[in-house]
């Protein structure tokens, strides 16, 4: 995966860095690659990506995810300037990106959420939020703390308060 | 920022996010749905109040107006008001009220963008949607420092909303659909609008005075067509004038045909004084697209008073331009000396062409283009009109393009139907 990661990038010219996992994986990406994440951007002005940039925070399969996601739209500034180009490209990265967040079960959903806001790439953080909220969307608090594993720490009392406070938005 | 600690140890949850980003969660639900995460437990309980994004959403049912409006109240009252927010989104589709037929109470969606304003909001939505008569936003300016985005779908808007000097900030304008009834829309630092499908007065032209402007589009709208300001920084822009325009007659090429029967001469005819309203604002660009409708006579009657298109590189026309002779095209390419590239759209509905009786100018001499490179023609196969261009006899419509003698190329894209 990594190695094919590495290779379709290889167009895109611009020199290459390592990114390593808290597992110990090594991605060889393009700096265009992975200064989608702000965090390596930063890093790069500052010059200091030369040995490989350690990620304690994130584990392999997560960094797969997330070198795969940025490899997929490190296209998106290049190919703004064409529309007829920009336009198909749209149409796949949108179906990349769904079925993306799609198949993921809670805990790796959660685990790249974290990655996102830790690598700081704004785009992926976005578009994971938006799939815990649309996973919470149109259900009740009993559905979704059972959706999330939520465990509800409120004596009956307190809750039976808090839905009375709320009242104006639990009624119709 | 919290370590990832749970995420190496296996099985991570919801709870194991930082409160930040369960904040980002929450203020991508519509507003109730953001309030009733309150119930969850302990930690969820006040998040709502301090989410960056506030979204009244049309899945969240409110059957009448004054229930919409009572749960806005204790939205905005019990929000944490020192939480700023990034954007506010205001989205319904007034049809699904049950009180839509008698409208007793209207929104109070003033009051709810004051609010956004107030809490430095920096990209606010609206979209309101009513049948036949848009819902109108409170004639008041808006005032922020922070507001970077503002677009507006489906309402009617006022003057003094659209003066837009108290918005510094303010860089993206898009207006959609609604009424747009204002003499003048003014910004000194918007520097991309885009307005489709909005309606303008049909007696008064409504001035657009945005001088920083880098782009435009222009698209579709009803009544009279604006009058554009000078915007000395624009690059690119794409007017689109429909059928629905104001300034069009179907008997003659420039108006005023002098038959009381016409419906598009006669009455509601827009006072205008000589002078450009469209090109002259648009002559500092160096991408244009200029569409209408073939009966519209806008551009045409510009082309009196045409300015010198000195940065033009790339030019589309569509075919309002096939009548006298092609002899607009060839004056606004005279006017545009630099032009390395046109493309000829042609409608890929032949219906919407409007022969109109032709004046008796004299054909323009052929006259040297040095930049020009490509002439690209847009339609749909087996469009007989293509055979006019392609004819090398100067006799024929385009024959003041001189394909052969300067070595154009001459593209045949009928295969590309749009």
């Amino acid at each position: 995966m990594a190695a094919a990661a590495a290779e379709a990038t290889t167009d895109g010219g611009g020199k290459m860095i390592i990114l390593i996992s808290a597992d110990g994986k090594r991605f060889e990406v393009t700096e265009a690659v992975a200064s989608q994440s702000q965090l390596i951007s930063n890093m790069i002005e500052d010059d200091c990506t030369e040995n490989g940039v350690r990620l304690p925070n994130v584990d392999g399969d997560i960094l797969t995810m997330v070198v795969d996601y940025c490899n997929m739209h490190a296209g998106d500034a290049a190919a703004a300037g064409d529309t007829m180009k920009a336009s198909s490209t749209e149409e796949e990265l949108k179906k990349f990106d769904a079925e993306l967040v799609q198949a993921l079960e809670n805990p790796v959903l959660f685990k790249l959420i974290l990655a996102a806001n830790f690598l700081n790439i704004k785009s992926l953080l976005d578009m994971t939020c938006q799939r815990v909220a649309d996973m919470m969307s149109g259900k009740t608090p009993e559905q979704m703390r059972e959706t999330f594993s939520i465990e509800n720490d409120f004596t009956p009392e307190e809750e039976a308060a808090i839905r009375q406070e709320n009242a104006w938005a639990f009624d119709d | 920022m919290r370590k990832m600690s749970a995420a190496s140890s296996g099985r991570v949850k919801i709870g194991d996010l930082p409160d930040d980003l369960l904040r980002r969660v929450v203020s991508l639900l519509s507003a109730r749905q953001a309030v009733q995460t309150s119930a969850l437990s302990r930690r969820w309980r006040h998040l709502w109040r301090s989410a960056p994004l506030l979204q009244i959403l049309p899945n969240d049912g409110f059957r009448t107006v004054r229930g919409l409006n009572e749960f806005a109240k204790h939205l905005l009252l019990l929000r944490d008001r020192a939480a700023l927010l990034d954007a506010c989104v205001i989205n319904f589709d007034f049809c699904e009220f049950e009180s839509y037929q008698d409208l007793p109470d209207d929104p109070d969606v003033g009051l709810w963008l004051r609010h956004a304003v107030s809490c430095q909001a920096q990209w606010i939505r609206v979209e309101i949607y009513v049948e036949d008569d848009p819902l109108c936003l409170p004639d008041l300016p808006l005032v922020s420092k922070h507001l970077r985005v503002l677009e507006l779908k489906y309402v009617k808007i006022k003057d003094s909303l659209v003066d837009f000097s108290g918005c510094p900030a303010l860089e993206h304008l898009k207006f959609w659909g609604g009424f747009i009834h204002a003499h003048t829309i003014s910004s000194p630092s918007v520097k991309h609008m885009i307005m489709d499908g909005c309606g303008f007065n049909r007696k008064f032209r409504t001035r657009i005075s945005v001088p920083s402007l880098i782009s435009l589009q222009l698209k579709h709208f009803w009544g009279a067509t604006p009058f554009l300001e000078d915007m000395p920084l624009l690059v690119t822009a794409s007017v689109s004038l429909s059928d629905d325009c104001r300034d069009r007659c179907v008997n003659t090429e420039f108006g005023k045909c002098g038959d009381p029967g016409c419906f598009d001469c006669g009455a509601n005819k827009v006072i205008d004084c000589d002078g450009c309203v469209l090109l002259q604002g648009l002559s500092g660009t160096s991408t244009l697209e200029l569409k209408a409708e073939s009966r519209v006579f806008m551009f045409r009657r510009d082309l009196r008073w045409c300015p010198m298109f000195s940065k033009l590189k790339t030019l589309l026309v569509n075919e309002w331009f096939m009548n006298s002779n092609m002899s607009e095209l060839a004056c606004l390419l005279e006017h545009a000396p630099l032009v390395e590239k046109i493309t000829l759209q042609l409608s890929t509905e032949p219906y919407n062409f409007v022969e109109i009786e032709d004046s008796d100018k004299p054909l323009k001499q052929a006259f040297p283009f040095k930049n020009l490179k490509i002439v690209e023609i847009k339609c749909h196969e087996g469009d007989e009109r293509v055979n006019s261009f392609k004819d090398p006899e100067p006799k024929q419509r385009f024959g003041f393009l001189p394909m052969k003698k300067w070595g154009l190329q001459m593209i045949d894209v009928s295969e590309r139907v749009e």
